[in-house]
């Protein structure tokens, strides 16, 4: 359609009246309808935001209201060439004096020398059990038992390994030890210098006084005098370490440990020996954790502190509101949250009793955001941690500042929680809005076609009104011309 | 009926149709002036296809005279309403449809 534009303006006219009335009544809801729909959706986006930053603060809470949290030891050995410990929380905190007087050995054995690895021995099953020596004596030079009993350890099968045509070499009787996990030893072959130096090692992978080898051989004779190994009869092999517990005593007590890595020995304590001698072993509560989980729920909060004020900002000097400026919801999460701060936590323990974040130096602001003094949490850390796990948590969760907190945040971000039914609220609102301004759209749009088709109907006849005003001036010339002949 | 009877007759119904066209246009009645309009144009049109034989008597022409000074005159005053209405329609419309533009953008 072509609209004739260059027709001059004039005004007060009713169809021009009827038109403006048209275009106020008519577009100007439109306009406040869009504004609206813009409203609620900086609104959706503000939730969203603050529906986040209550999820942190709600993890921050969480952290703080687990009762383990205080519990953190940390395990210091005094001479670090004795042994290093780690804690677990179950560890108590306390002091105790390690004396190690003997490290756990694996044991090993050495074959006589052979000549070659690489030439056949015999064949045969090999059967391997494990137990523990008792009696008799050790010839240290020979490395040989006489008159000892040998008990095998019935936790611990036995295990074989066949011998034949594809590994009956010394270097085929070590690959084959080594590729079977189950037999619990370890093969290799030392060179001696002798005449006959390879000397077939073997190395039991546990250590352990009960880790001691009993060789069994059925088969060639000379498969059986290089490994059958007996404790308490024929003894092919050379004893070259001895299998050994650890030994030790814990504030005087005695204490045996098959293993280097003692574990339990002191509760929740896994001691790690490395040499003989004297050591201290201290542990103490793990204060910089909790410091740092204060600290980090500090800063959550003052965040949250912050992303509010943003939202709910009146900017006097240019009118404008921020997105959730009087926003109900979020001023009810605030009160609330405000509210559990500051109601005092049960007292309970021996120590003296901590009821609000204010003693331990935790503290609100004039801005409404929270301030540490570190002194002040430092010494409480440090002379009342039990108090401050009061403070914070419980076992119960449902008393202390980390758990309530995590429970009211959880409340509010929850699929039931006053976020979700706010925005519920606003995408139905978003919803009706959108119909509405569907349907306005659609009554402009055949208003404007009503005029539209007005207009090239009044086009059209003053288009013809010019051809017939040409042709009647014509005979009214004519006319004149006649008469005034 | 004589060319010269048929050419009078037709400005006869030709300057009454002018003058309710008007009247249509000062009532603002459109769709009625439109409709005149039509009729205005094929009397015309009509008008345009007589051949007249003899030259019209005396009577004739003061009568003929009359009219078209009624039509024509007519004519110009209908000329005057429709003018400046149209510019307004035009007008209008064109900010109605570039405010529906606007709402298209950033409305919907």
């Amino acid at each position: 359609m072509t609209l004739v534009t260059n027709l001059g303006a004039a005004s007060g006219l009713p169809l021009a009246t009827l038109l403006s009335s048209i275009t106020v009544s008519e577009n100007q809801p439109l306009t406040a309808m869009s504004n609206q729909q813009s409203a609620y959706n900086a609104k959706l986006s503000a939730y969203g935001t603050i529906q986040n930053a209550l999820s942190t603060l709600q993890a921050a809470a969480a952290q703080l209201g687990n009762p383990a949290l205080f519990q953190n030891v940390t395990a210091t050995a005094g001479t670090a060439s004795v042994l290093s410990a780690t804690a677990t929380t179950a560890a108590g905190i306390g002091n105790y004096a390690i004396n190690v007087s003997q490290l756990a050995q694996a044991q090993s054995l050495a074959t006589a020398g052979l000549a070659s690895t690489t030439a056949a021995v015999g064949s045969g099953t090999v059967t391997l059990q494990f137990g523990s020596i008792s009696g008799g004596t050790l010839d240290p030079a020979s490395g040989k038992y006489s008159g000892a009993t040998f008990t095998a350890d019935s936790t611990r099968a036995a295990a074989s390994i066949t011998i034949d045509s594809s590994n009956n070499t010394m270097a085929g009787i070590r690959d084959a030890i080594n590729k079977n996990k189950a037999l619990g030893v370890t093969a290799s072959i030392v060179n001696d210098g002798s005449n006959t130096p390879n000397r077939l090692v073997l190395t039991s992978t546990q250590t352990g006084a009960t880790s001691t080898m009993k060789i069994s051989v059925s088969g060639d004779a000379a498969l059986s005098n290089l490994l059958s190994n007996d404790p308490a009869g024929t003894q092919n092999l050379q004893q070259t370490v001895e299998g050994k517990n650890a030994q030790m005593t814990v504030n005087g007590i005695a204490v045996t440990s098959a293993s280097n890595t003692v574990k339990e020995a002191v509760q929740g304590v896994t001691m790690t020996l490395t040499g003989t001698g004297a050591s201290s072993l201290s542990l103490q509560s793990n204060t910089a954790t909790v410091q740092a989980a204060i600290s980090n729920f500090v800063t959550t909060y003052n965040s949250l502190q912050t992303l509010t004020k943003q939202y709910t900002a009146f900017n006097t000097a240019a009118q404008t509101q921020a997105p959730l400026t009087g926003d109900a919801t979020l001023r009810n999460i605030q009160t609330r949250i405000r509210d559990t701060m500051n109601t005092p936590q049960p007292a309970s323990g021996s120590g003296a009793s901590l009821t609000m974040l204010a003693q331990i130096g935790v503290t609100f602001q004039a801005d409404g955001t929270m301030a540490i003094d570190s002194t002040k949490l430092t010494g409480a850390l440090t002379t009342n941690l039990s108090g401050v796990q009061n403070l914070f948590s419980s076992t119960s969760g449902t008393t202390g500042f980390g758990s309530t907190m995590s429970t009211l945040l959880t409340g509010f971000t929850a699929s039931n929680g006053p976020l979700k039914s706010a925005t519920d609220g606003l995408n139905s609102s978003l919803k009706t809005l959108a119909t509405q301004m569907t349907s306005t759209q659609s009554l402009i749009s055949t208003t404007i076609a009503r005029y539209t088709k007005q207009f090239t109907d009044l086009d059209t006849l003053i288009a013809g009104m010019n051809q017939t005003s040409s042709y009647l001036t014509q005979q009214f010339a004519a006319l004149n011309d006649t008469s005034s002949k | 009926m004589t060319p010269q009877h048929e050419l009078m007759e037709c400005y006869e119904k030709i300057a009454p149709l002018t003058g309710r066209m008007l009247e249509s246009a000062r009532a603002g009645d459109w769709d009625g002036l439109v409709q005149l309009g039509l009729q205005f144009r094929s009397w015309v049109e009509r008008l345009k296809g007589i051949e007249l034989a003899e030259p019209l008597e005396p009577l004739q022409l003061v009568r003929k005279h009359s009219l078209l000074s009624r039509i024509l005159a007519d004519d110009a005053k209908i000329r005057d309403i429709l003018t400046p209405e149209l510019a307004q329609l035009s007008s209008l419309l064109g900010n109605m449809h570039r405010q529906q533009h606007l709402n298209h953008a950033y409305g919907q």
